[in-house]
């Protein structure tokens, strides 16, 4: 036995092979014993690993998701007139702004054809509105510092390097996050509160998901908010 | 001479003798899978259902997506094994976009509702017609740790929980050994497992209710 392999044990297993008094029968069984534990252990492990993405089938359409809240105090009857901002406010941490793009102009038309659908009348930001609506684009993005990829694996694509993996130095270290929802308000302007210089917010809603800047799924996207809001209708 | 020759058919007679009393004793002699504590693991593909409170709007469809592994001691002179059982359960269900109420929110989503137990268990199996019949069956009982994973999408959104409680089952199943005293077989079974897991729908634990086809090996 190497001097190697004798330091990593105790004095007492060192006496006891010395004096030939070490079962090594009775280690070995112990070794095998613990050695299929581990085994099934790492089975149990593996199979647990095994699990597939379950919203990997998702469409852009089914991956969205419509929150809408309200004032439960509010009488949407007592509301008439409506505007719309003219353009959509982008709040981002790489900066802030207003946008009027193809799909932003369709979010706003889509918006009017509702608002108008429920009972409302589309007046101009200087005839006095009931209520007006905002419309904003949460657009973060952030670079996390991450060691990629997670896995090793490159899709095999190239035969002849069946069970390569890939070489990756450690300094490949970066990865974006993209945060995109919508947001859209609407704030009442027939009872400001003048005391605390606020508008009260009437109804909230948001889009998160993806395809969000789809100018083709705008329509449903704004239908669905309306759709869920069945208070806000007034005729 | 005729001493010689009465010697030498003594001898003869005697030798067969022994080969014949030696030859019945290996004939009568107990399989080593008797006569020492021996090894068994068992590979199962399981088809669940839930049961319990996970039913009510959360998983109530049945999976095929499941296994275990156990490895057993099989003790000698008794009908008795012990061992060790790591597996998966996964149940999935998919629902059309409806309207679900979030707090003070109506969220519209397409909702995929998820659940996955990885029981870690200890288990004791009692065989009816001893541990080496060729059809053997027998009942077990399980103990131990079921690690939860609760994910609800809502869209791509996810509400997600993870826990460790207590899990608990049993069961009752059948051996089938491909050859007397040989290694391998197959394992039939049905067993139901319980665990402590709250969260969300899930408000009284989850069950699990399967019917276990497997492959058995062992060794000593």
């Amino acid at each position: 036995m190497s001097m190697v392999r004798f330091k990593m044990i105790s004095a007492y297993h060192r006496y006891m092979i010395v004096t030939n008094r070490f079962p090594f029968k009775k280690f070995q069984t112990a070794m095998r014993k613990r050695t299929f534990f581990i085994i099934t252990l790492a089975f149990g492990a593996l199979l647990a690993a095994c699990s597939k993405d379950p919203i990997s089938d998702l469409t852009y359409e089914d991956t969205q998701v419509f929150f809408t809240n309200h004032d439960k105090e509010a009488n949407f009857k007592d509301y008439k007139s409506f505007s719309i901002v003219d353009s959509v406010y982008i709040i981002s941490n790489q900066g802030e702004g207003t946008s009027l793009s193809e799909t932003d102009l369709a979010m706003i038309t889509r918006i009017i054809h509702n608002m108008k659908q429920m009972g409302y009348e589309y007046v101009g930001p200087d005839d006095d509105p009931d209520v007006g609506i905002t419309l904003e684009l949460v657009d973060n993005r952030y670079l996390n510092l991450v060691q990629i990829p997670v896995g090793g694996y490159w899709g095999g694509y190239w035969g002849g390097y069946g069970g390569w993996g890939m070489g990756m130095p450690s300094y490949y270290t970066y990865q974006q996050v993209q945060e995109l929802y919508w947001i859209v308000n609407m704030l009442d302007l027939k009872n400001p509160d003048t005391a605390n210089q606020k508008l009260k917010v009437l109804w909230n809603a948001q889009i998160r998901g993806e395809g969000l800047y789809e100018p083709s799924l705008v329509p449903p996207m704004v239908d669905q908010l309306f759709k869920q809001s069945s208070y806000l209708k007034i005729n | 001479m005729n001493r010689h020759i009465l010697a030498i058919c003594a001898f003869l007679f005697a030798g067969l003798g022994i080969s014949k009393a030696q030859r019945a004793d290996l004939y009568t002699l107990e399989s080593p899978y008797q006569r020492y504590t021996h090894n068994l693991a068992t590979l199962r593909w399981l088809g669940a259902v839930p049961l319990g409170s996970i039913t009510d709007g959360y998983v109530d469809k049945p999976s095929f997506a499941n296994y275990s592994l156990s490895v057993e001691w099989v003790f000698r002179n008794m009908p008795l094994s012990a061992g060790l059982e790591a597996g998966k359960y996964y149940f999935e269900q998919r629902y059309p976009r409806a309207i679900y109420t979030v707090g003070q929110n109506e969220v519209s989503a397409v909702k995929t509702s998820t659940y996955t137990a990885v029981p870690l268990t200890g288990l004791i199996k009692y065989h009816f017609l001893g541990t080496n019949a060729r059809l053997s069956p027998y009942v077990q009982v399980n103990i131990g740790a079921h690690i939860n994973t609760y994910t609800d999408y809502f869209g791509i959104l996810a509400d997600q929980k993870k826990q460790t409680t207590l899990g608990f089952g049993g069961g009752a199943g059948l051996k089938y050994f491909f050859k007397n005293d040989g290694p391998v077989g197959l394992d039939v079974a049905v067993r139901y497992d319980q665990n402590t897991f709250k969260y969300g729908y899930i408000t009284n634990g989850v069950g699990t209710l399967a019917g276990s086809v497997g492959l058995f090996y062992r060794w000593w």
